[in-house]
């Protein structure tokens, strides 16, 4: 049986009960017993209500409130039969004997364990959710005990009131000074109305997110009774002042009003405890707020208007009807302001993420920032990460990494892990702040990927040179080698002559063309690079240099677009601390691990290098940075320059 | 002389073997690849193996591990290396600890016909043949202090004495007497502080290595 269903059962009495107010109005048998013959109608529309709701709730889960449902539901049937036997017995019969005068206390005090145990039911269930139980258990024991010892002074020294039938009857123990003692003590034990909500508001922000919508339905539910009386005081008052209500209707509306949060308990609490209130969303505070507050609100206006309409016509229910309306449009409007104040108030999360939004001002990596906006909110888990879906469905954490797929994600973009309900409010809430971040993931992962273009294109490129520096030695320096060679045995064979020189002139020539085809291949250093590997270029590099430079590791081989940078790096970065930095010693350091070459290259300089200041590091980074790389110069302690660049090298 | 002729690019192979039989060299091979080489080598024991640097299939370094071989499997067998590019360090490395019977040389040298046939001779005569333009390289890039004490005269010396020259090839060279190029050999030595030694191959290869730690310290 779904929480719906429960309600909805629940709301058919309650529906038939108050439809039947008018009969009950003009039936004339329980007129005369102190209280408006209406007040059966609620009461027992309560105790049904109360005993189904306990009877609906599973024992396993929710015992104690199950419990205290059940027993708040019979104390109002002892309360109905008490009230029944009073009328009949002193009011048909009219019977004034010491059963009556019995009968007349245990019917004055016997609505206060209904109240009571009402109050204890908000506190059980809240102890049912797992919110602070031994501090809620405890304080329900003393409400009881508390109530245990003032109730039998007041039933046994409170005379009836004196606008009574039963007025003229003594109390059961005639003892002024008790009585007065006694209705003193009845003061805080009224007040514990108001520490079903009190405790429940006051659970809210250290509850659990997984319960907290679940409490939150629990202190609304707990609002009922101070809100009821409030309102129907306020409501009585205003026609009062209008000039439309007796005496008469104001009691009967206020005892109508006194019995419906007892009717309206059962399904609240049953909707708070198994409704739909595992997130703390607007929407069920909403669902929330409905069904405990304005429920109530809507029974009592139309009861009101029921009364009104039979007793002053239809005047009289048109103002409260209207008083109504206009209370459901201010409620209305202000309702979303009212939940988002409500929410804010109740939900930590919400309140450290809004706080935490205001105060960040536009960092320069929304993923960054969303990580840290997440950490900063649910600080609980200082570890979390943030992980991002992309368009191509591939998922990737803050920092463009690759991040598995989660199995159930936070949001559909966007998963936190751990995951929780709290890291749902909190991407709920900073709903900009993650489209930003997703857009940034994804132009990088645009970035990278044509970054990965590039740096496939110069491979390819490198390969290209390669062939062609091959072909330039073994093909064209070759053949004119071989010609020249040619040449010079014919020039050997002639005699002499003018043909002697003119071949003597070509084998010249072709000597100086062959030596140019040289230097242009040999220039970069590159053909030692692509043909014996980046060590041995880098040997043959640092052999050149006026400085010990010491090549502490370094791979034979990568793949030629990965040697060509990191050797254009080195280059670079030894040139620079013999030029500029004027150092004595260089180390280079060259660590292969995962695909990803580590090159770090240190001099004990005067340092101050700096990516900006000159174009060749600018240059460099720019190189590094096509081939998938990152280039960082740094100072090094107490002097001297740090230079260090990972490019992937896998093949 | 018997020699065997490894290149791979046939024009060039085919030119030389021709320029060397009309200098009176027997030419017993001519061969494409660093496994025919080799074989040839088995074959024929030429007194001297002429061989490139680059050849099929990687086109890296197989002539170079061929004579490496060839070196240390025939003692006798004289090697000439030709090669594209100058790279001093695999110069150093052919030379290995024993300098004779050797030559390293950019290949365009074989233009040079009488000088080219001058090395294999030398070659074949137990004699050490350093391209000069690898010992100048080492030279240009020697740490300054280190040659700081020689005189312009005495680097010359050691520069034609890392080339392999001897005493009186050197003083042909330079114009002067054998004394004189002794007498700066011998200072080039003591200023140097390497052992004074007799042996021109032993000399030839001290020279070099002295070159070569100069670029390192």
């Amino acid at each position: 049986m779904t929480p719906r269903s429960v309600v909805a059962v629940c709301a058919v009495p309650v529906v038939a009960f108050v439809a039947a107010v008018p009969l009950a109005v003009r039936a004339s048998g329980f007129d005369d017993f102190g209280n408006h013959p209406v007040i059966v109608l609620p009461m027992a529309a309560a105790t049904i209500t109360l005993l189904l709701a306990a009877a609906l709730l599973p024992g396993r889960t929710h015992r104690g409130t199950r419990t205290c449902l059940g027993w708040t539901g019979t104390a109002l049937f002892v309360y109905l039969t008490l009230t029944a036997a009073l009328a009949w017995y002193g009011g048909e019969r009219g019977a004034r004997d010491k059963l009556t005068e019995l009968l007349v206390a245990a019917q004055g005090v016997a609505w206060a364990p209904p109240i009571t145990l009402l109050t204890l039911t908000f506190l059980v269930a809240l102890s049912d959710l797992g919110v602070n139980g031994r501090a809620i258990r405890r304080l329900g024991r003393g409400i009881v005990a508390y109530s245990v010892i003032v109730l039998p002074f007041a039933l046994l020294t409170t005379p009836p009131p004196p606008d009574s039938p039963y007025a003229q009857l003594p109390p059961v123990w005639d003892a002024p000074v008790l009585a007065a003692v006694a209705s003193l003590l009845f003061v805080p034990w009224m007040l514990a109305i108001f520490l079903g909500p009190a405790v429940a508001w006051r659970a809210l922000p250290e509850a659990p997110a997984e319960v907290r919508g679940r409490v939150l339905a629990v202190a609304l539910a707990a609002m009922t009774p101070p809100v009821t009386i409030v309102f129907c005081l306020a409501a009585t008052l205003l026609a009062y002042v209008a000039g439309v209500l007796s005496v008469e209707v104001g009691a009967g509306s206020l005892s109508v009003a006194y019995h419906l949060p007892f009717v309206l308990a059962g399904p609240a609490v049953v909707y708070a405890l198994r409704g739909p209130g595992d997130t703390l969303s607007a929407r069920h505070v909403t669902s929330a707020l409905t069904v405990t507050v304005g429920t109530p609100l809507l029974i009592v206006a139309v009861t009101l208007a029921w009364l009104l309409a039979a007793q002053a016509g239809a005047g009289g229910a048109a103002l409260v009807v209207l008083g109504t309306l206009a209370f459901g449009a201010v409620f209305g409007v202000a309702r979303r302001r009212l939940i988002r104040g409500l929410l804010l108030r109740v939900d930590p999360v919400r309140a450290r993420a809004v706080a935490r939004l205001a105060a960040s001002d536009g960092a320069a990596s929304p993923a960054l920032e969303l990580e840290r906006f997440v950490r900063a909110v649910l600080t609980e888990e200082p570890e979390t990460t943030v992980s991002v879906r992309l368009p191509r469905g591939e998922w990737v954490y803050a920092d463009s990494s690759a991040a598995p797929p989660p199995d159930e994600p936070t949001t559909p973009t966007v998963h936190v892990e751990p995951t929780s309900a709290d890291a749902a409010t909190a991407l709920h809430e900073a709903r900009g702040l993650v489209d930003r971040a997703v857009l940034e993931l994804t132009v990088r992962d645009q970035e990278a990927s044509l970054r990965a273009a590039a740096a496939r294109t110069q491979g390819a490129a490198a390969t290209e040179r390669k062939r062609l520096e091959r072909d330039l030695h073994d093909g064209v320096q070759g053949r004119l080698l071989a010609l020249a060679l040619d040449l010079r045995v014919a020039q050997r064979t002639l005699p002499g002559g003018e043909a002697h020189l003119v071949i003597a002139d070509a084998v010249d020539a072709l000597s100086k063309a062959i030596d140019e085809l040289r230097a242009l291949s040999q220039g970069t250093g590159s053909d030692l690079l692509s043909r014996r590997g980046l060590r041995a270029a880098l040997t043959e590099f640092t052999g050149q240099m006026p400085l010990p430079v010491n090549l502490v590791q370094a791979p034979y081989r990568l793949v030629p677009a990965a040697e060509s940078v990191i050797y254009l790096a080195v280059c670079e970065a030894v040139t620079n601390a013999v030029k500029h930095a004027r150092a004595t010693r260089v180390d280079i350091d060259i660590t292969t691990e995962d695909d990803v070459a580590l090159v770090t290259v240190s001099d004990d300089g005067v340092g101050g290098a700096d990516l900006r200041a000159g174009t060749g590091l600018q240059g460099l980074s720019e190189r590094v940075a096509a081939a998938g790389g990152r280039l960082v110069v740094s100072d090094r302690t107490p002097h001297g320059t740090l230079l260090e660049v990972t490019v992937p090298c896998g093949s | 002389m018997r020699i065997v002729i490894a290149e791979d690019l046939v024009l060039l192979r085919q030119s030389m073997a021709r320029m060397l039989v009309a200098d009176g060299v027997e030419v017993v091979g001519q061969v494409g690849e660093a496994g025919a080489l080799v074989s040839a080598v088995v074959a024929e024991r030429p007194d001297v193996v002429v061989t490139d640097v680059r050849m099929p299939p990687s086109f890296t370094d197989e002539g170079a591990r061929a004579a490496m071989l060839i070196r240390s499997r025939f003692p006798d067998m004289g090697v000439v290396v030709l090669s594209h590019v100058i790279e001093p360090k695999v110069a150093l490395t052919l030379a290995g600890p024993r300098v004779d019977r050797f030559a390293y040389l950019l290949k365009d040298s074989v233009l040079g016909l009488e000088e080219f046939v001058g090395v294999l001779e030398t070659v074949h005569a137990g004699g050490t043949v350093i391209d000069e333009r690898v010992v100048s390289f080492l030279l240009d890039t020697a740490e300054h202090r280190s040659l700081g004490a020689l005189t312009a005269r005495e680097q010359e010396v050691l520069s034609l004495v890392a080339q392999g020259l001897s005493n009186g090839a050197i003083a042909r060279q330079l114009i002067v007497s054998e004394r004189t190029v002794d007498a700066h050999i011998r200072s080039v030595w003591v200023k140097l502080g390497l052992e004074p030694n007799a042996d021109e191959h032993r000399r030839v290869r001290a020279a070099l290595a002295w070159l070569q730690d100069a670029q390192r310290r």
